[in-house]
């Protein structure tokens, strides 16, 4: 049978062009959306960016914080080192009033000195073999150990009282050595008294020095 | 690979008559056809019949219905009211057909009192008539005005529906049973089908493929609830109703003690089917006596009233052909439809399915039948079936 059409063509133009017109609103809404989620999506990575860089910042300060202090810290690690260095070259500097204070303490009041000396002895500290070898090739400077030798000449009135004298310098535990060179009698003015010589030693070594 | 079967579903077929409204929908599955969805919904008492509001009232229920039922899609192939059409036939002499529109055109702005541009003009070959020794066409002519199919078209799109096609009533019911032509031989048949709808029963001729003969006759059901309404004075609503009880099949112990009422409905309407017997006969005489060849063999009775048995026996007796009642969802898969709407024949379907048959473009079958050439002008001449049919002379019906 031969179809029988009605419909306008009017109705398809105006289907056609809703369809088109859906399709390009669709079209617009999906570029706006898409547009809307990317820009969202650049806002939040520029936000989680903001945040991380402000967190690293943040790291960035404390490190600069703690790099100042490690610098200070580093700073004062080489000043003591230097110290350290000079005090181990020159050794433990021991103040002679403290000393002939300390000498005055332990004497009888009958006791008189007639010398007093003290001298600083180096001496370069013994290594065997190989130690030896590698110390000189590690560094040019030889460990050397530092000594305070103090000589006292004195007169004391009995043989007493000097060896309650020396007694008590060997009890202090800082003097080290305390040896007696001589003692003879002595006339003076009708007067008898033991003349007497002796020597003990300070370890003037630093903790760390060489 | 995969051997699955192929589904084109078709729009939907929308038939908004004079008191319900029907939407049926079908696919094509592999090599034949189920129904995805039907609804069917009765108008209200107000909105029927010739009613203003009917259009507007059954648009939205067509809204609805689409909205609560499984349709696919909203594409829609509908007719034009009855009354929007016009209908002529027109006898042309046998001109080219490049030239029958243009000549068809211009015929019918003449006979239908059409302006130009106001109208939209289709046609029909009918077949070949012999007016003395002159072979001459005959076309049936149909012609909508402009501004009510416009207006018509409107009011459907208001219900949200994409209308696929806009048909006309005649060709969308014989587009229903126009896919039983399978065969050559059956392309020589010639069918008659009378749908008798609310107000008016529509007659229509078929050879084959081709679409010959329609005619509009103004008596439907209602003329028989109003018939039974006035014997038995009850209202035209409690006719249909009792009428429709009526039409349930009864028991032949029962028919045999017929009861009162029965009988008195049955005298009612005999009248009125005795009438529409006789105009269809005049139908069938003036397609006899005007295209030579085979003679109607059968009759399909659609429509509501198809399933009235007294109905079809009064057709039956008075046209002297097998009449039956026609069947137009046979080897459709009606399994989707609701147990309600597949009672019966099935056959106030018809209109909705020849609809949405439109957009199938193929046959169901194996077919091996050839296509129907064209028929192919000097001054038309109008063909007025009322006077043509009564003025018939009653020797030149064979079987009459």
């Amino acid at each position: 049978m031969r179809e029988l059409e009605f419909l306008p063509p009017w109705y398809h133009v105006l289907r056609r062009r809703k369809r088109r017109l859906r399709l390009q609103t669709s079209l617009t809404l999906a570029v706006f959306s898409g547009f809307c989620l990317w820009n969202f999506q650049a806002a939040r990575n520029v936000r989680n960016a903001e945040a991380a860089l402000n967190s690293l910042r943040s790291q960035a300060l404390q490190t600069e914080n703690e790099l100042g202090r490690l610098a200070y810290l580093e700073q004062l690690r080489v000043q003591w080192r230097q110290q350290d260095q000079i005090i181990a070259r020159l050794g433990v500097s021991v103040e002679s009033s403290r000393l002939i204070g300390t000498l005055e303490s332990l004497m009888p009041p009958s006791m008189a000195l007639l010398d007093f000396q003290i001298d600083t002895r180096e001496q370069a500290r013994p290594t065997e073999g190989l130690a030896r070898v590698r110390a000189s090739q590690a560094d040019s400077t030889i460990p050397i150990d530092r000594t305070l030798v103090v000589r006292m000449h004195g007169v004391a009135p009995t043989d007493n009282d000097l060896a309650s004298f020396h007694a008590r310098l060997s009890e202090v535990p800082f003097f080290n050595n305390v040896a007696m060179t001589y003692a003879r009698p002595r006339i003076s003015k009708d007067y008898v008294m033991r003349e007497f010589e002796i020597t003990l030693s300070l370890n003037i070594n630093a903790a760390g020095g060489r | 690979m995969f051997n699955l079967p192929r589904r084109h579903v078709l729009p939907i077929g929308l038939d908004i008559g004079s008191d319900t409204v029907k939407l049926l929908q079908c696919q094509i599955v592999g090599s034949g056809l189920s129904v995805v969805a039907a609804a069917r919904t009765a108008l209200p008492e107000e909105a029927r019949g010739e009613s203003p509001t009917r259009l507007a009232v059954a648009v939205a229920m067509v809204r609805k219905m689409i909205a609560q039922h499984p349709f696919v899609g909203r594409r829609v192939i509908t007719c034009l009211p009855p009354e929007a059409v016009q209908i002529r036939n027109l006898r042309l002499p046998l001109i080219p057909p490049a030239e029958l529109p243009a000549a068809i055109e211009f015929e019918a702005r003449t006979v239908f009192g059409f302006e130009d541009s106001q109208a939209v003009i289709q046609f029909l070959p009918a077949g070949d008539v012999r007016q003395g020794t002159e072979t001459r066409q005959e076309l049936i002519v149909f012609g909508a005005r402009q501004i009510e199919t416009n207006n018509f078209i409107e009011q459907i799109h208001r219900s949200g529906c994409l209308l696929e096609s806009l048909d006309v009533e005649p060709c969308a019911l014989f587009r229903a049973f126009e896919r039983f032509v399978r065969r050559r031989e059956d392309e020589k048949d010639v069918q008659v089908l009378v749908d008798v709808g609310a107000r008016k029963t529509q007659v229509i001729i078929s050879r084959g493929h081709d679409l010959c003969f329609f005619k509009t006759i103004d008596l439907g059901s209602g003329n028989l609830h109003e018939a039974v309404s006035r014997k038995l004075n009850i209202s035209i609503e409690e006719a249909r109703a009792l009428r429709h009880r009526l039409m349930e099949p009864v028991e032949v112990k029962d028919s045999q003690h017929r009861d009162p009422v029965r009988r008195a409905v049955e005298d009612a309407t005999r009248s009125v089917m005795e009438e529409l017997g006789r105009e269809i006969a005049l139908c069938l005489r003036y397609y006899c006596v005007t295209f030579r060849g085979q003679r109607p063999a059968r009759a399909r009775v659609t429509g509501a009233e198809a399933n009235d048995p007294r109905l079809i026996a009064t057709l039956g007796a008075g046209l002297n052909i097998s009449v039956e009642c026609g069947r137009p969802l046979f080897s459709i898969d009606c399994g989707m439809m609701r147990p309600a709407d597949r009672l019966g024949s099935m056959s106030e379907w018809t209109l909705a399915l020849g609809l949405g048959l439109k957009a199938a473009h193929r046959t169901f079958a194996p077919y091996d039948g050839r296509p129907r050439s064209d028929a192919v002008h000097a001054p038309a001449e109008v063909v007025d079936l009322n006077h043509a049919v009564a003025e018939m002379p009653a020797a030149e019906v064979i079987g009459a």
